[in-house]
């Protein structure tokens, strides 16, 4: 296990160092040095009945897929994309979602029960209402923000969906590393955004050729040292 | 720079760990505070004000014991009068209920499912006691044959009583029996005289995503002693029966749920005893994302009755009819204010005396929740 970590730290490092030095990249690695999603406690839901409910996925928590980063501040015209965040075993797939405004994400209902998802988030509130397994509800983000996502019928399921100003969002590789290229020179702030721990922002110069290296630690770890 | 990221990436490695725990504490409740404005109790109670506050705190503490192990709590902590079916008794009393507290054992596969429990249950007869908590409820007050454990009056209790049941799916067909104590109609703890075993059978047919159709049978004795029963005579000759059908419809913004059920209580020395048959329909719209409304409209049909000692069959009370709307408002995710009015009548007679109008605010608590490891 430990050579694996070396090895690909070995590429990674190399990757990085490797980069073009375009005008205008940010390249970052986020590192995530303790757990912090806490583990669920998802009783069978009983109180109901008719199909079975499925039960949530025992899979392992991956806090990375948990990250969000991207620039503060608008930089021109945006693409707009449709995205998907999925209803399935009584969780939402993915429970964090960026998108740049003027998208629109799709939530289709994989489960053989109904959901009931809704927002009341200044940005966009919405309730889809109830639809059926295989159908699907759309919903067009326009304003810049983050949206909070509910189920009416599930209290345990959330998602959170940050809308950005610009095309500048990423999701970290499963190494922890992100790339934006073709960033126009100044100065901007940069956001990591992870599901339970909040965001974290930090301040990146852009220079006019070449690029800017920034590092995520979730959390902050504060030195005691001198104290 | 190369040294950098090397060492920020030997410190990536974390421990997997699941996301479900399979040990765990979790205590989610509902605290829901209100009032209602209605002369109704002053019937019972002249000395009562027509105004009436109270509150209800719904507990559900529970512990997993593995995957497939549970234990579940639900407790209602209330001051009464808190719902409308609470008022025949119009002095502020504090009550606690464990209204249901039971072991578990649940199995999921595919579209199959079977959990067994045991301990004090929510009772299996109808659909409402599944949604007996006020963030599921849409209105304020009950169904009318569903209350407080009142010796008949209200023929389904909605607090729970001792026994064990088995709850299976399997696809589109879901299936219970459960087996108590005690009456729905009679309801004891496991210390009071008068115990009996009762039974509860219930099914239902998923015809689609969304619609659902159910029915639910209860029989059993409910008589005791000293109250039409002499220390003679045995309980299980003369039985509580009743039956229910229930359906349930969703579809976007409109849902729809109803129930019918028949009551027929076996007395001795009656004659002709006596059929209480009810029915309503519930239908809720979402106006908006903060906004819904929601009413129930229900229909209380009692026979008449004749015991040896009456040369005629008389009237037992007058058919009853209670309309309810409500108006609820998503404050947050969490709090939903409600506002309510209630028209009961009697024979297609209004009396203004009885309106209820009602204000509940309603909190879910977000689970207290702690993985053992």
């Amino acid at each position: 296990m430990y050579r694996k970590t070396i090895t690909a730290a070995v590429w990674l490092g190399a990757s990085l160092s490797a980069f073009p030095a375009h005008a205008g990249e940010i390249r970052g690695l986020v590192q995530v040095r303790v757990g912090l999603t806490k583990k669920q406690v998802t009783l069978p839901n009983y109180q109901s009945r008719g199909l079975a409910a499925p039960q949530p996925d025992a899979g392992t928590i991956d806090e990375l897929s948990r990250i969000v980063v991207y620039l503060e501040g608008s930089m021109g015209a945006v693409t707009p994309v449709t995205k998907e965040i999925k209803q399935r075993n009584r969780r939402f797939e993915p429970e964090i979602l960026a998108v740049p405004q003027g998208s629109t994400v799709s939530f289709p209902n994989s489960d053989p029960i109904f959901h009931n998802v809704f927002s009341l988030s200044k940005l966009k509130s919405f309730d889809l209402g109830y639809y059926p397994m295989g159908s699907t509800r759309l919903v067009r983000f326009d304003q810049p923000g983050a949206v909070q996502v509910y189920c009416h019928l599930h209290s345990d399921m959330s998602a959170l969906i940050l809308v950005t100003p610009n095309q500048f969002y990423a999701q970290p590789s499963s190494s922890g590393a992100f790339k934006f290229a073709g960033v126009p020179a100044g100065s901007y702030s940069i956001v990591a955004w992870h599901k339970s721990a909040g965001l974290f922002r930090k301040t990146v110069e852009v220079p006019e050729d070449g690029g800017v290296d920034v590092v995520f630690e979730i959390p902050v770890l504060v030195s005691t040292a001198g104290k | 720079m190369g040294t950098r990221i090397f060492l920020m990436v030997c410190g990536l490695a974390l421990p997997a760990m699941a996301q479900e725990a399979d040990y765990g504490f979790t205590l989610p409740a509902t605290l829901s505070a209100g009032g209602m404005y209605s002369h109704a109790w002053q019937q019972a109670t002249p000395t009562a004000g027509p105004l009436e506050p109270g509150f209800q705190l719904m507990l559900y503490p529970s512990i997993k014991l593995g995957k497939h192990w549970y234990a579940y709590g639900a407790v209602d902590l209330n001051l009464s009068p808190y719902y409308p079916f609470q008022d025949d008794s119009a002095t502020n009393r504090f009550k606690v209920y464990i209204v249901q507290g039971f072991l578990a054992y649940n199995r999921t596969k595919g579209n199959k499912s079977l959990t067994v429990k045991a301990g004090q249950l929510s009772t299996a007869f109808g659909s409402f006691p599944l949604r007996y908590d006020d963030a599921q409820n849409p209105l304020l007050g009950a169904p009318a044959t569903y209350g407080a454990p009142a010796y008949g009056f209200f023929p389904v209790t909605l607090y729970g009583l001792p026994g064990m049941e088995v709850d299976t799916s399997f696809g589109p067909l879901d299936a219970r029996l459960q087996l108590t104590n005690s009456s729905i109609a009679n309801p004891k703890n496991l210390l009071q005289n008068g115990q009996s075993l009762n039974w509860t059978a219930g099914a239902g047919y998923t015809v689609r995503h969304g619609l659902r159709v159910g029915m639910s049978l209860n029989h059993g004795p409910y008589l005791q002693v000293g109250r039409f029963l002499l220390p003679s005579e045995n309980s299980s000759q003369w039985p509580f029966t009743a039956v229910g059908v229930d359906g349930q419809w969703a579809r976007g913004r409109f849902s729809i749920s109803g129930e019918w059920q028949r009551f027929y209580y076996l007395y001795p020395r009656y004659i002709m005893s006596p059929v209480l048959k009810y029915g309503y329909v519930e239908p809720k719209i979402v106006l908006n994302p903060r906004l819904y409304l929601a009413c129930r409209v229900g229909y209380e049909w009692f026979s008449d009755f004749q015991t040896i000692n009456m040369a005629a069959p008389a009237e037992l009370t007058p058919n009853r009819q209670a309309t309810e709307v409500a108006l609820g408002y998503r404050i947050n995710r969490a709090q939903l204010l409600k506002v309510g009015y209630e028209w009961p009548h009697q024979n297609g007679v209004l009396n203004s005396q009885n309106n209820i109008f009602g204000v509940q605010l309603v909190t879910s608590i977000d689970a207290i929740s702690k993985a053992f490891h």
